[in-house]
């Protein structure tokens, strides 16, 4: 972690307090995107993945609180910026693509006057509208839209899942973030479709130089598309490390799991299985591993709070086995 | 029909089904919905042939809405004895046309009607996102207002601010939108905070859009169609009020002619000439129910809600 890092995360902690109690959603997650790389970040339902990322961005809703933490973005600390500064931040520097395409786009406007407005809304006086229109018919172009001057006056229902993806890519793309934060852009298209997207946003990657964070809860997709990946469990990285050596020889118990609960194609028939127990309830938690109830190699040394210990090269786990 | 000619369009129509099908905003399919309706159609038509009377009045009245002439006091309508047909519907009781004077009547209360909607839809629209969208003490101070106001009766409410403020049509207008405001506020706040909560808005915020730019931008267009129903329906209400006080004598002061105030000074020549309030009455009753009846051809075409 001592690469000079685009966005660096430390210690961050955000809480929602509810009347059940403190929900520790996302619970000392440290993690480092690098310039133009693709991190992928994956992780179950609840596992923080998202709710780390809407941190980064200042976004997270009442009562979802930042508790604690760092989060360094050119060498500001964003968890300390202003809401206006913040604001100006994002969509500019970062931006974020989001689960649902169908959802995300305005039903009662244009595609064209979206994309218009984004630009405008961050370029004001430098772009007029003609050339911000240009901009983004150029922009539906590079990202593989057929008929795009034709399609900008079109609204978001008259397109497919994956052109509204596209849309959205497109969107957000359209003040050369540095950063990109792609939630789980494929949930909710099908496989064939899925490949292309994935394929457009690595494409975009090296074309505009940019990171990406490939938000998912699918092992293959960041295995193929991500350099690094680091995986989160209840709120926390359990481990993180460049993606080819992770998969090869995973470190922590529940990535191990993991793995073994994928079936694979080279092996169709190595028996598939699942990891024992259930992801614990993120309210009120001990004070010591939280994969320990499910861990096959659980001691009596996982009674305490274990940190994220360096596992090799580029390599960081959340398991006191390491450090024997 | 030719065999040929099926076959012809066969292949055209699915290859509209492919292609062509979502080509078409949400706003013209609605429209084309509207005009299936032929009532609504007919009553758009009907307050279009009120809003033309109301503007080519000096054009269209036949006399001088306020030229007395005593000798044809309460003269009958042409078609009873006593009436002539350059005085159609008769004269009232300071033997002016009643006509004229009805004719005259529509700009009264098509502009009231206009305006009042205008400044209370604005008002209210404004009030209502920013208490959706910002909550918190925004929200709890416009509701109490909203509150407080729903609780006075109308009627009252008006005639006690038009008692205070004096007669005049300005004053007409700010007593009825100061209570009217509150309708299109809670239809605003309710849709507001429905469309707050959509993924839509959350990405807006993702990008960096201001909250003024999220509200009237991004959430604005999405809750206009029940707006507008509400503020057409209302306007029919609105101009029943605008009646309602020029018959209590708080509204357009004689001689301006208003249906209202006509048919309160035909009151006492109820028994003996019925005509002087009837024609004033009926004009109300025509352009209340084109309203009420082209504001639900609306509501049945642009409300998604109402769909089935």
């Amino acid at each position: 972690m001592s690469d000079p890092a685009l966005l660096a995360i430390r210690g961050l902690r955000t809480w929602f307090t509810t009347r059940q109690g403190v929900v520790k959603a996302v619970d000392g997650v440290d993690l480092d995107v690098l310039p133009g790389e693709c991190l992928g970040v994956v992780g179950e339902s609840g596992s923080g993945k998202t709710a780390t990322f809407l941190s980064v961005l200042g976004l997270v809703k009442p009562p979802g609180r930042i508790e604690a933490g760092q989060i360094i973005f050119g060498g500001r600390d964003l968890a300390q910026l202003p809401a206006a500064e913040l604001r100006a931040l994002r969509g500019r520097d970062i931006a974020i693509t989001m689960q649902d395409a169908l959802t995300a786009l305005n039903p009662a406007l244009t595609v064209g006057e979206q994309i218009v407005e984004t630009i405008r809304a961050h370029d004001r006086g430098v772009a007029g509208p003609a050339a911000a229109r240009a901009r983004a018919v150029e922009l539906l172009r590079l990202v593989g839209m057929p008929e795009p001057e034709r399609r900008l006056g079109d609204y978001p229902h008259q397109f497919s899942g994956g052109m509204r993806q596209r849309v959205m890519i497109t969107i957000a793309l359209s003040c050369r973030p540095k950063l990109l934060i792609a939630d789980e852009p494929t949930t909710a298209l099908d496989v064939t479709i899925q490949a292309q997207v994935l394929d457009l946003i690595a494409t975009m990657r090296r074309q505009l130089g940019m990171s990406v964070v490939l938000i998912s809860h699918n092992l293959g997709v960041v295995a193929e598309y991500c350099d690094r990946v680091a995986l989160m469990y209840a709120g926390q990285v359990v481990e993180s490390g460049p993606t080819r050596a992770v998969i090869a020889a995973p470190r922590h118990p529940y990535t191990q799991g993991l793995l073994r609960s994928m079936p694979l194609l080279s092996d169709p028939d190595r028996p598939i299985r699942p990891i024992a127990g259930q992801v614990p309830d993120l309210i009120d938690l001990p004070e010591e591993c939280r994969f320990l109830p499910r861990c096959p190699h659980a001691a009596d040394a996982c009674r305490h709070d274990i940190r994220l210990l360096p596992a090799g090269a580029g390599r960081w786990a959340r398991c006191v086995r390491i450090a024997a | 029909m030719s065999v040929q000619a099926v076959e012809a369009r066969a292949p055209a129509k699915a290859a509209t089904d492919a292609v062509a099908q979502p080509v078409e905003s949400i706003f013209i399919a609605n429209l084309r919905d509207f005009r299936r309706n032929r009532l609504a159609v007919a009553s758009v038509a009907m307050v279009g042939l009120f809003a033309l009377m109301a503007i080519f009045a000096p054009y269209l009245a036949p006399h001088d809405p306020y030229a007395s002439d005593l000798f044809r006091r309460l003269q009958p309508p042409a078609w009873l004895d006593g009436g002539e047909w350059a005085y159609p519907m008769g004269c009232d009781g300071l033997g002016r046309d009643i006509l004229s004077r009805a004719i005259y009547g529509a700009r009264v209360s098509m502009t009231i009607g206009v305006a009042v909607m205008m400044v209370a839809a604005m008002a209210g629209m404004i009030a209502g996102l920013a208490a959706g969208y910002l909550r918190g003490w925004t929200d709890i101070a416009i509701s109490r207002v909203v509150d407080v106001l729903l609780g006075f009766p109308y009627l009252i409410l008006a005639i006690g601010l038009m008692a205070a403020m004096g007669p005049g049509l300005g004053n007409i207008v700010l007593a009825l939108a100061i209570k009217e405001w509150v309708l299109p506020c809670r239809v605003a706040r309710a849709e507001t905070l429905a469309a707050r909560e959509m993924e839509y808005v959350e990405a807006a915020r993702a990008l960096g859009a201001s909250r003024l730019h999220i509200m009237l931008r991004e959430i604005l267009p999405n809750i206009l169609s029940p707006l507008i129903v509400v503020c057409t329906m209302r306007m029919a209400w609105i101009i029943i009020m605008e009646a309602s006080l020029s018959f209590l004598g708080l509204g357009v002061q004689p001689p301006v002619p208003s249906w209202g105030s006509m048919v309160a000074d035909g009151r006492q020549f109820l028994i003996g000439a019925w005509w002087v309030s009837t024609l004033p009455g009926v004009m109300i009753l025509l352009l209340v129910l084109a309203i009420n009846l082209a504001s639900q051809g609306l509501r049945d075409a642009f409300d998604p809600r109402m769909r089935t």
